[in-house]
Formats: structure tokens, sequence, C-alpha cells
């Protein structure tokens, strides 16, 4: 099928290529670049490409916005939240896939929770929580406003659709005689699924932790309206850096650095996975 | 009909009626002098089509719950 | 051995027996954490918006308050600001989603013929998908800065007009369109491209012996074929849009005047800017029974393909 294409064509093609991702990359290069930038080199016209690299922004955004306790929030909770949404996930997952459980309809309706807009639930969770908090439970499992409990739950009710999407169609890829044969060797149901299933869906199950992982870190909506100040994320801290003078745009890019950092080397690591992964079983190759 | 064909077919007639609900608030209300009457009217449309719509998945169901069943006794005259 | 009818495929071995759980009961126990979950933090919130869209909801003048039967929703339905929010969506999602998909699809078709550097690509063009809209939608409105964004800059340079991108109300919906596009083309172009690296080869081969032209194949063969690709892409990133929330706070907040309003950040407005809970819960009702018909057509066919997959035994 494939035609040897003339050089012109190729020539044309790479150079292409390189406009498109100059086009994605350049924002986040230009990101870096200005958190490195003294503040005499930022509001400048025209924008300065060459400086002397300096720290203070990184300074300004670790020490004065202490922004490091932001990312320790956001990484409890998104941690949290991942787990609990690959245990449930995977778990309700495999049942779909399996035994078909509710027909299809039982799957519907939690897809369909996927349809509907965080906000137009964000009200009832900031009462639900506000209430919750002052109970017994709600104490000691720190399910009230600006705690981290009312986030993990928020993360894992609202990303447990997608992840269930996705573990599904990899639980789909696995032959069944697999299962049937390790059943007919004795093995219990569950045992089943710790030795045979789960072993052999974990490429699947860790795409969908590492997506998970993005959306909890990346959320903004829940963080900014659940809390204040004791379990802000990094993204709700970001925001922070308004101030009435106007923006600090190099210790906002230096923040930004930070609190995206994190993601974007783990995706560079999970790159080859996600993209498998990214096609819900919709591509059988 | 299972409950499966059940499910689905309630789930869209509760769509069909609210969706009769909200087109009634939006496009037909302002064309009545009083709201009791248009209430009334807007609920009776929306019952209506929600049931009718029920029924005749029903109906569908049946139909093609007994052809298969035909088929089958078919299949299993053929084989005697 | 003979294969049995029963939809539970994937039943008992005969000579095990069936000690404990039967196949229902362990296929529904484990459903039971997720299904709690969603059961409790989506239909316990929609039930409780769902009875405030009947009721006073005036938050700045105290509690929750009487029922006023359907008074919020008529008064929703007659909100000119409301419909003019609804038209802000529907435009940024057919823009936003056409430009990502045929961007998406194109880039997908320069990047499979292409040999060499594939990891540095996808690895480079992975990276917006992993930042988080709040964050580098902010950092955005310094790209875009009239006085010292790089934007103006290169176009002033190219000889272009430089636009105001956030302050001029005609432009402001496209700045953030074009925002999106950064973030979300490559999403579509990555899945596009595993799509296309999926293909079969034998028909491409079955049509160039046939001596079939190229725009023939593409529409006979190459599309029909990642139509399912394209079409979950498609609803996941409708999905997105209609829901878009992040980048206009952060970028626009909805101005300049309501040029930029969305559904989502009109109903954000109202409800905890200016504490009408009713007419918010009201937005909220009727946005999520659009979702849902619109979810009956779009997700039937993706899940029609699970179940039957699930059925095959």
């Amino acid at each position: 099928m494939q035609r040897k294409p003339s050089a012109v064509v190729e020539i044309l093609r790479y150079g292409a290529i390189f406009l498109v991702l100059g086009f994605f990359v350049f924002p986040i290069f230009w990101m870096v670049l200005t958190s490195f930038k003294p503040e005499e080199a930022i509001m400048v016209s025209p924008p300065r490409f060459f400086f002397t690299p300096t720290t203070e922004n990184y300074v300004h955004a670790l020490h004065d916005k202490n922004f490091l306790f932001y990312i320790k929030n956001t990484l409890i909770i998104s941690v949290i939240s991942t787990a609990i949404v690959v245990a449930f996930g995977s778990l309700a997952a495999y049942s779909f896939a399996r035994y078909n459980v509710g027909d299809g309809h039982i799957l519907f309706f939690i897809l369909s929770t996927k349809m509907m807009p965080a906000i137009a639930v964000i009200l009832p969770y900031f009462l639900i929580f506000r209430d919750v908090g002052k109970t017994a439970v709600g104490k000691s499992l720190h399910l009230g406003l600006d705690q981290h409990g009312a986030l993990i739950v928020s993360y894992v009710m609202f990303n447990l659709p997608f992840a269930i999407w996705l573990l599904v169609s990899f639980f789909q890829d696995i032959p069944r005689s697999l299962e049937h044969s390790a059943r007919l060797d004795g093995l219990s149901r569950i045992q089943v699924l710790r030795r045979v299933t789960f072993p052999l869906a974990a490429p699947g199950i860790a795409v969908t932790a590492v997506f998970t992982l993005i959306f909890c870190w990346n959320e903004f909506l829940f963080a900014y309206i659940l809390t204040r100040k004791a379990a802000s994320t990094v993204t709700v801290g970001v925001e922070s850096f308004f101030t009435l003078q106007g923006i600090l745009w190099g210790p906002v890019a230096a923040a930004a650095t930070i609190s995206v950092a994190p993601m974007l080397i783990f995706v560079l690591v999970m790159q080859r996975y996600m993209v498998r992964g990214l096609t819900f079983g919709a591509v059988r190759g | 009909m299972s409950f499966s064909q059940g499910w689905d077919a309630g789930f869209k007639s509760l769509l069909i009626y609210v969706g009769v609900v909200f087109f009634w608030l939006i496009f037909l209300e302002r064309h009545f002098a009083d709201p009791g009457t248009s209430v009334l009217l807007m609920n009776a449309v929306g019952i209506a089509l929600g049931l009718g719509f029920f029924l005749y998945r029903r109906r569908i169901c049946r139909a093609e719950r007994a052809a298969a069943a035909v088929e089958v006794a078919a299949l299993l005259a053929e084989d005697r | 051995m003979p294969t049995s009818p029963a939809s539970s495929g994937f039943a008992a071995p005969p000579a095990a027996g069936r000690a404990g759980l039967s196949d229902r009961w362990f296929s529904v126990l484990l459903i039971t954490p997720a299904m709690l979950i969603t059961l409790i933090f989506a239909i316990l919130p929609l039930v409780q918006a769902l009875d405030v869209t009947f009721r006073m909801g005036d938050l700045s003048r105290g509690r929750i308050g009487d029922y006023v039967g359907l008074e919020n929703y008529r008064v929703v339905f007659a909100d000119a600001a409301f419909w003019q929010a609804g038209w802000v969506t529907v435009k940024f999602t057919v823009v936003a989603v056409g430009l990502q998909m045929i961007l998406g699809i194109g880039i997908a078709f320069l990047l499979h013929g292409a040999t060499f550097a594939k990891g540095l690509t996808r690895s480079l063009l992975i990276l917006p998908l992993a930042t988080s809209a709040a964050v580098t939608g902010l950092f955005w409105r310094y790209l875009y800065d009239t006085q010292f964004g790089v934007m103006n800059w290169m176009l002033g340079n190219l000889g272009l007009p430089e636009p105001n991108w956030l302050g001029d109300y005609t432009i402001a919906l496209w700045s953030v369109v074009l925002f999106d596009i950064w973030q979300w083309t490559p999403f579509v172009a990555l899945i596009a491209l595993a799509g296309l690296q999926a293909l079969p080869k034998e028909p491409f081969e079955a049509a160039e012996l046939d001596g079939a032209s190229r725009w023939r194949v593409l529409t006979t063969l190459t599309f029909p074929l990642l139509k399912p690709v394209l079409f979950l892409v498609l609803v996941l990133r409708t999905i997105d849009c209609v829901r878009l929330y992040d980048a206009v706070a952060v970028l626009t907040r909805g101005g300049p005047g309501t040029a930029t309003e969305t559904m989502t950040f009109y109903l954000y407005r109202t409800g905890l800017k200016l504490f009408r809970m009713d007419y918010a819960s009201t937005m909220a009702i009727f946005f999520l029974y659009v979702m849902l018909v619109a979810a009956v057509f779009a997700l039937t066919p993706l899940l029609k393909q699970f179940t039957d997959r699930a059925k095959e035994a």
C-alpha cells in the first residue's frame, strides 16, 4: 500500500510536523522559560528569549507562598482517590465485562453520570459536606469542608465512570478460556480474579490509574469550592498568585511549572501505554 | 417483555414525559391565559405520550417474542 | 462438551459444583462498592437539587423556602441570559469539537506516514493533555497579553493584525476555543493515530491491486473502518466541551460582558455569586436532561459494543 513518497512530500511532511509540535509545545516551553526570568525580563516588549536565569521566582513560590503545602495536599488527595477508583472500578468493570450484570442498564447509568456537569452538583455537595463534617463519622473521616476526605470522595465519584469505561474494554480483551481453565483447576472465583485476571489486566489497570491520577491532580472546580486553605490543591494554589497589584507572572510561571511537572514527567514515561489505552478497545489490533 | 426491556422503555418514557414538560413550559404556556389549565393539559399530554411510547414498545417486544417462538417451533418441527 | 445456551456463559464448571456464591450474586457483589458510591453521590445531590427547583431558594435572604411549583422553571425559561449562555455553549462546542476533530485527524495522517523520531513526536504531543486547564489556562493569559504577550509579538513580526485576544468581545470566545484546541487536539490526534495503525492491511492491498484512487480508498475503506474510534472521541470531546468550566474561569471569567459566559459559568454565577440556588438548580436539572437525552443516542451504540462482547461466550 505504501507508495514511495517523493522527497518534496517528505520535506513538507516533516516541516508540517515541526510546526504542529511547535504550536503544542511552545506554551509549556514559554512557561518554563518565564519561570527562570528575572522580574525585569518578564513585563517587557518585545518578549525576551535570552536573559540571565534566576531562581528567585521559585524561592518566592516555594518559600513565601509555601507552595509545597499545596503539592502535599494534592499528592495525598489524588493518590488516595486513584487507589479507590482503580480498586472499585476494576471490580465493577470485571463484572460488567464478564457477567454483563444489569444488561447494560447499570453501565449506562454509571456512564451517564459522566455527563453530569460538576457545577450542577457542586452546590448540593457543598451543603452535604458542610453537614456531614459536623457529625462524628464525618469528623473521623475528614469529610467536612476544607478537609481531604470531601475532595477524595468527590474525585472518586467523578472519575469512576471514565475508569470503568476504560477498564471494561481491557477486561474484554482477556480471553475467557484462561479463566475457565483456572476454574477447572479448582480455583475459586476470587482466586481466579487475583491470580489470573488482574495480573493479565495489569497494563490496562496501570493506564487507568495514570489517567485517573492526571484528572485528580488537575481538577479545579471541586478544589476551588470545597476547600479554603487547609486542603487546597495546586490548581487552587496557583490562583492565589493573583494579587491586588496584578498577576506576578514570574512566580505564577514557577508555581505552574512545579504543579504540572510531576504529571508531565509521568506522561512522558507512560506515553506508550497511554496511547494504547485511549482507544477503549474500539480498536482491535 | 423482559425486565431489561421494561426498564429501557420505562426510562425513555420518563424522558419523554419530562421533555414534554420542558417543551410546554418553553413554547406553549405563553398561549394560555390560565396557568392551571396549561399545567393540567401539559400533564395530560406528557402522560399520554410517555405511556403511549411504553405501550408501543411493549407491543413490539411481544411481537418479537411471538415471532421467535414461532421460529423455534418451526425448527423443532423440522427436526422431527 | 456442548455449549450451554444460558446467558451466564462463564458458569461454574459442572464438575466443581456450585459451592458458595452463584455467578449472579458474585457479579452483583463486585459492582456493589462502585454502585454505592455512584448512588449516594450522584442520586442524593440530584434529588436535593430537584427538590430545590420546586422551592424558593434565595440564599442571600436565608434558607431554602416554600414550594412554588413550576415557578422557577418559568423564570429560567423566560431568562434571555440563560438562552444566551446556552447559545454560547453550543457555539463553543460545535466550533471547538469540529476543529479538534479535523485538525486531530489531519495530524494523525501526518504522523502515520512519518518514520523519523516517532516516539519523540508522540511524547511531545501528549504534553498538553497532562497539564491542568486551570494552571496552563492562567498562563495563557500571559501569552494573550496585548502588551507583553508572545502571540501578538509573533503576529506583529509577520505583519498580521494584533487582536485584543481576551478583551475584545467579538474575539474572546474564539481565544478560549484556541486554548481548548491547544489542549485537546493531541488527544484526538493520538487516538486517531492509534486507530490508523491498527487498521488491517489486507483490504488496502486489495484496493491497490484494483487500482483504486487514494480518495476512493480514503472514503470507502479508511474512514468507515475508523468510524468506531472517531465516534468515541467525538462523544468524549463533546461531553467535555459542553461541561467546559475551568478554561473560562481562568481565562475570561465569562467576560468581556457576557461574551464567553457558557452554561456552566452562568450556572456558577447564579448559584454562587447571586445565591439564587433555586434558579441554578433549575438550570442544572434542565442541563442534565438535555445531556441525558444526548446520552441515550450517543452511548447506546457504544454500550452495544460492550454488551455484545460480554454476551459472546
